[in-house]
């Protein structure tokens, strides 16, 4: 029977994409929605979503773009029903970072952490949504097309909007040296 | 993008979630995945309260519609309870033309009314020859909506036209809806391989005020089996807003082309071709469609304006079990019967005589006996 048969295989895709994935997909959306929970949340809908759509993915190598679209969606559509994204970033603005620091070392991590963090909250949504596509995932200005259904005039001056507007916030971390 | 922050602003971004280490959700996804799939279609049935996004309908249809619910007592529409479909990805449901043993009076010449006809008919000189196309409407059903298939002659370049005006059209049956307003899906091509079809706003993409999710992935298959009617191919369907593919229709994701859902959660497991919906008949009175029943036993009434049941039979359809839907036909007498308004239900057998599942699948149609 054709349903036990795809539904072991959607079964088996969906811990072979679970494993190699799941970290990486919670890191992008916790660069879209700040933070862990919510994006634990997102990206586990987003497994069950492609589980469920499984049978009908022509191509299964396309299964990973689509937990990807899956998971900026489900960031977007969080983000508009807790309000805007503004607003997030102001009630957040006065909590401390969950990663308590020790040292004052890490202190300075963790500061760096939440400044990127918040910057990216405070971007646009479709702004925020290139950037982490292509800074964090690499993704092609084509796949990024592809991904949020814009055109790639339009990825492009989301990006540079985005990329201008981060360098304004974080100008003062952008003007040290990487380090690692 | 060529600024010289790239670097810094790719490191940044990196290592600003590089500390998230994620709990394991393997669990709940494992135990979402199998509560999604275990949901009892009964209780998923979509209320029958105002839809805001079903277009072009009118009273006149709701009375019809009436009609047609007291007549389906005991028998309402039902959806995939048929046992066993066997494993196949062959090709379903056999799109327009290319069945012509299935369809033997769908084709204008025996129609004995031209029924069949868009609405808006103007009356300038046909730039285009009306062809016979078919379309996928959805209607609800004990397992949820459920597509159906009507044939209709409507005017269009190609097949494609055809299929995309008969979708954004009020079918004839008044138990179907579409839910793509008029104007909403601007084109469709073909190109071997995927079939684009464009949808004209973004506004489209979220899910209209009141459909649920459902509905919602079923009018997505509504375009992609109508579509494959159209190019006769299961061919993969790429929704496209203003030239590029778009990221969700309706809700559903669409970034990437699309393959039809199967067969027998999709498809209502009856669909009746002749009678076609309002046509007249004389002393003959010719019945086909598709269906999958168990064992390819399709069951039909005729009943009177009085509800009263004045000829039943049955007939074997081409098939069953199979992930597809079997043509059926067969030729009724109907010379004994006085003129008037009449009403045609076929339905899957169900031997469970209820106690499983969702019950017989049907379809019904009222026709006019001369």
């Amino acid at each position: 029977m054709v349903s036990s048969d795809s539904a072991r295989s959607a079964d088996a895709a969906l811990e072979e994409l679970y494993a190699a994935h799941w970290r990486s997909l919670v890191r992008l959306a916790v660069l879209l929605v700040r933070d862990v929970p919510t994006a634990e949340e997102v990206v586990q809908d987003a497994f069950v979503a492609v589980h469920g759509r499984w049978s009908r993915l022509r191509d299964h190598d396309k299964a990973l773009p689509y937990l990807r679209q899956c998971v900026v969606n489900g960031a977007r559509s969080v983000l508009r029903r807790r309000g805007t994204a503004t607003r997030f970033v102001q009630r957040q603005a006065g909590l401390p970072e969950p990663t308590a620091p020790s040292a004052e070392q890490e202190a300075a991590v963790g500061d760096r952490r939440a400044v990127v963090l918040d910057a990216m909250a405070r971007l646009p949504e479709r702004q925020r949504e290139v950037l982490a596509l292509r800074y964090y995932v690499d993704l092609s200005e084509a796949d990024i097309a592809a991904a949020l259904g814009i055109s790639r005039g339009a990825v492009k001056s989301h990006a540079s909007r985005g990329s201008a507007a981060l360098r304004a916030t974080l100008g003062h971390l952008l003007e040290g040296t990487p380090h690692d | 993008m060529t600024d010289e922050h790239d670097p810094r602003l790719r490191w940044l971004m990196s290592d600003a979630v590089s500390h998230v280490e994620p709990r394991d959700a393997l669990p709940q996804i494992r135990s979402a995945v199998r509560s999604r799939s275990q949901e009892d279609p009964l209780s998923s049935q979509p209320s029958s309260s105002a839809r805001p996004w079903t277009y072009a309908f009118t009273g006149a249809l709701l009375a019809a519609a009436v009609i047609a619910a007291v007549f389906l007592i005991g028998g309402l529409p039902g959806g995939a309870d048929d046992p066993t479909p066997a494993a196949d990805d062959s090709p379903t449901a056999e799109p327009t033309k290319d069945a012509p043993s299935e369809e033997p009076s769908a084709s204008p010449e025996e129609s004995s009314e031209p029924s069949a006809s868009l609405e808006p008919e103007t009356a300038t000189p046909a730039p285009q020859p009306k062809e016979v196309a078919a379309a996928y409407y959805l209607a609800e059903t004990r397992a949820g909506p459920r597509l159906f298939r009507e044939f209709r002659e409507v005017r269009g370049a190609d097949a494609f036209v055809r299929g995309l005006a008969l979708l954004q059209a009020q079918p004839l049956d008044p138990d179907y809806f579409s839910v793509w307003p008029p104007g909403s899906l601007t084109g469709a091509s073909y190109d071997g391989d995927v079939i684009r079809v464009s949808i004209d706003d973004a506004s489209l993409r979220a899910v209209p005020a009141g459909m649920d999710e459902a509905t919602a992935g079923i009018a997505i298959e509504q375009v992609i089996y109508t579509m494959q009617g159209a190019a006769q191919e299961r061919a993969a369907v790429q929704f496209m807003l203003e030239g590029n593919p778009v990221d969700q229709v309706y809700g559903v994701p669409t970034s990437e082309p699309l393959s039809n859902g199967t067969v027998l959660e999709v498809l209502n497991l009856m669909s009746v071709t002749s009678p076609e919906q309002d046509s007249t008949v004389g002393d003959s009175l010719e019945i086909s469609g598709v269906a999958n029943s168990f064992e390819a036993n399709v069951v039909w009434q005729v009943q009177n304006g009085d509800g009263k049941v004045v000829d039943k039979g049955f007939v074997t359809a081409e098939g069953w079990m199979e992930e597809k839907l079997f043509p059926w036909s067969d030729s009724v007498d109907v010379s004994k019967l006085s003129p008037g308004e009449y009403f045609f239900a076929a339905s899957t057998d169900d031997p469970s005589g209820g106690a499983e599942g969702n019950g017989p699948a049907t379809d019904t149609k009222s026709f006019t006996i001369e």
